[in-house]
């Protein structure tokens, strides 16, 4: 079964770059551009994972990931945080609201970053 | 007439006896005795008057130079107070057993307690001194000695000083001794200099350097991106013209990131905001991939750029992938830049003691013994470099140090001039 993912990220390149290329690879991507947008989404459809950047216009990443593990349906739900390099308290924030992990967006090509997805969503016990 | 005569006729008046007789005599003999006397004495008293003329003038004198004095030391002492209380700097002074002696309106101010509550109290009751998170003891930042010496006895900058109810300012602190100060019960002057106005100004200044760059990051991940994913799909169709242009956007944009990463590196640095997310790495693996992104670049220039990988695995290290990457990075980008067309670079491992140190070897110009221990410093760069064309910052052996150090490890360069450089970091094994 294809596994889906939710990627929100306001920069329309990026995502449009990020949802093309995870397409190849043989995923289902939904891609919004705000945090309000993606929840919506989130309450109409399932997904497997959620890539969810931090800087966003309107409510900001880490707000929205306090949604998603406030809310009993979504609270289990994969969630990977996007940020740049040198963003580690923003990272270490994510993590006690309960992110799964983080990408990296300015260090890493877009072959690693489809890479390190599909170990996000491969391993279930993915744990730093 | 002299009484006694009078007394003698009267008694001779009564009886002629010889008693009276005796006492007359004596009277006589006294009487020259008394006239000798009282002539001495009327002389004496004049030398006395004299004296005391002399000395009343005297007291005079010493009455209006005390006087004198004692205006000059106020004087003195008013002019101290004065200059104390107008300076801007705080001064506090501690006796012999760090209670507080002087205390002036600057320090007041720093500190947020008046004159009164503080002065007699010992020091450590009134302020607290910490080096980023360490609290000083009087000792220390007040020292008191027995000796005679006189000057500076302690200086530091960039400590916090907190006062009343916990009030924090950053200070740059100096402690001095004179020479009497065991004579006059004066143990130890404090100056005290406020600094957070400057920390402030700095502080905006590294945010906004930050924030730019921020800013220049989000098209640069996608000019990167959308590069990457050209050349991965199209290089093959695409003729040698077409790939010589598309591989000079490269080589730039590579640049450019470093550029920015660089930046960034150094306002973290700077902030003290550099930190590690170590894990265990796959050092050779990592060192191919840097290789990788800078290969566009010797091959632009035709240089031979080479990895010894080693023939045994590695013992495990622990980096953080992405800021030891930077530290390769700025190593094998200079190698590069700053060796000639058609020279040659290798990286290459050693495994010694209970360290993993990479080399990277050029045969590029070398550098002046003189410079060598300069080269890790901000801003430093080669005078001479220019004429070779290019351009840098001066900040990637910098943070290269930095990152390097936080790391556990060290970075040094071994170079002969003209004939080529050899800069090298270890990592601990864990
Ligand atoms: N491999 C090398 N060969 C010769 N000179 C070098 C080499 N690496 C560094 N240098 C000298 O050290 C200086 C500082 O390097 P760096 O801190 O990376 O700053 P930048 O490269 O921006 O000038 C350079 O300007 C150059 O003069
Ligand atoms: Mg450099």
């Amino acid at each position: 079964m294809m596994q889906k993912i939710l990627l929100i990220e306001d920069d329309r390149f990026i995502r449009e770059m990020y949802q093309e290329e995870l397409k190849k690879a043989g995923f289902l991507v939904s891609a919004y551009g705000s945090g309000e947008e993606g929840l919506q989404a989130l309450q109409q459809n399932h997904f497997d994972l959620v890539l969810l950047d931090i800087m966003l216009p309107g409510m900001n990443g880490l707000e929205v990931l306090k949604q998603i593990k406030l809310n009993l349906q979504t609270k289990n739900l994969k969630v990977v945080i996007l940020t740049n390099l040198g963003q580690e308290t923003i990272i270490k924030e994510g993590f006690k609201i309960g992110a799964t992990g983080y990408l990296i967006k300015s260090s890493y090509n877009p072959d690693q970053i489809v890479q390190e997805v599909k170990r996000f969503t491969q391993d279930n016990s993915y744990s730093f | 007439m002299p009484y006694h005569k009078i007394l003698e006729r009267q008694i001779s008046k009564f009886s002629g006896g010889e008693l009276f007789q005796a006492i007359s005599t004596t009277y006589t003999h006294s009487d020259e005795d008394r006239a000798l006397l009282e002539r001495s004495l009327e002389l004496s008293s004049k030398e006395l008057e004299e004296v005391n003329k002399q000395l009343q003038s005297e007291r005079d004198q010493i009455e209006i130079q005390v006087q004198q004095r004692t205006q000059e030391l106020k004087a003195e002492r008013n002019k101290i107070s004065v200059t104390l209380a107008g300076i801007v700097d705080a001064v506090i002074v501690v006796d012999l057993n760090h209670n507080i002696i002087i205390f002036n309106k600057a320090a007041e101010k720093l500190t947020g307690f008046q004159l009164s509550e503080v002065l007699g109290k010992p020091i450590n009751q009134i302020i607290k001194i910490f080096d980023k998170n360490t609290e000083l003891p009087p000792s220390t930042f007040c020292p008191v000695s027995s000796d005679d010496f006189e000057g500076i006895v302690y200086s530091k900058e960039d400590l916090i000083l907190t006062g009343l109810k916990g009030k924090q300012t950053y200070i740059n602190l100096l402690a001095s001794q004179i020479e009497e100060g065991r004579d006059v019960n004066l143990g130890c002057i404090l100056t005290l200099y406020d600094i957070s106005k400057e920390k402030q100004l700095e502080e905006m200044r590294l945010d906004f350097v930050s924030m730019a760059v921020h800013e220049l990051r989000t098209p640069l991940t996608s000019i990167k991106g959308y590069l990457y994913i050209y050349l991965r799909d199209y290089k093959k169709a695409l003729d040698s013209k077409q790939n010589s242009l598309l591989s000079r956007i490269n080589i730039s944009t590579q640049r450019l990131v470093s550029l920015v990463e660089n930046l960034l590196n150094v306002t973290r640095i700077e902030k003290g905001t550099l930190t590690l997310n170590l894990q265990p790495i796959d050092w050779v693996q990592n060192i191919n991939e840097v290789i990788a992104e800078i290969i566009d670049q010797a091959q632009d220039k035709n240089i031979e750029l080479n990895f010894t990988e080693p023939t045994k695995p590695l013992s495990h290290i622990l980096a953080d992938k992405f800021r030891i990457n930077e530290v390769l990075a700025n190593l094998l980008a200079n190698a590069v830049n700053y060796t000639r067309q058609e020279g040659k670079v290798t990286v290459w491992i050693e495994e010694k003691g209970s360290e993993v140190i990479t080399h990277i070897t050029d045969n590029g110009p070398g550098i002046p013994k003189e410079a060598i221990p300069h080269l890790f410093t901000k801003f430093f760069r080669v005078s001479g470099s220019l004429e070779q064309g290019s351009k840098g910052t001066g900040l990637g052996l910098y943070i290269a140090k930095s990152i390097v150090e936080i790391h556990k490890g060290k970075i040094w360069a071994e170079s002969e001039f003209g004939k080529g450089s050899t800069f090298s970091f270890s990592l601990p094994i864990v």
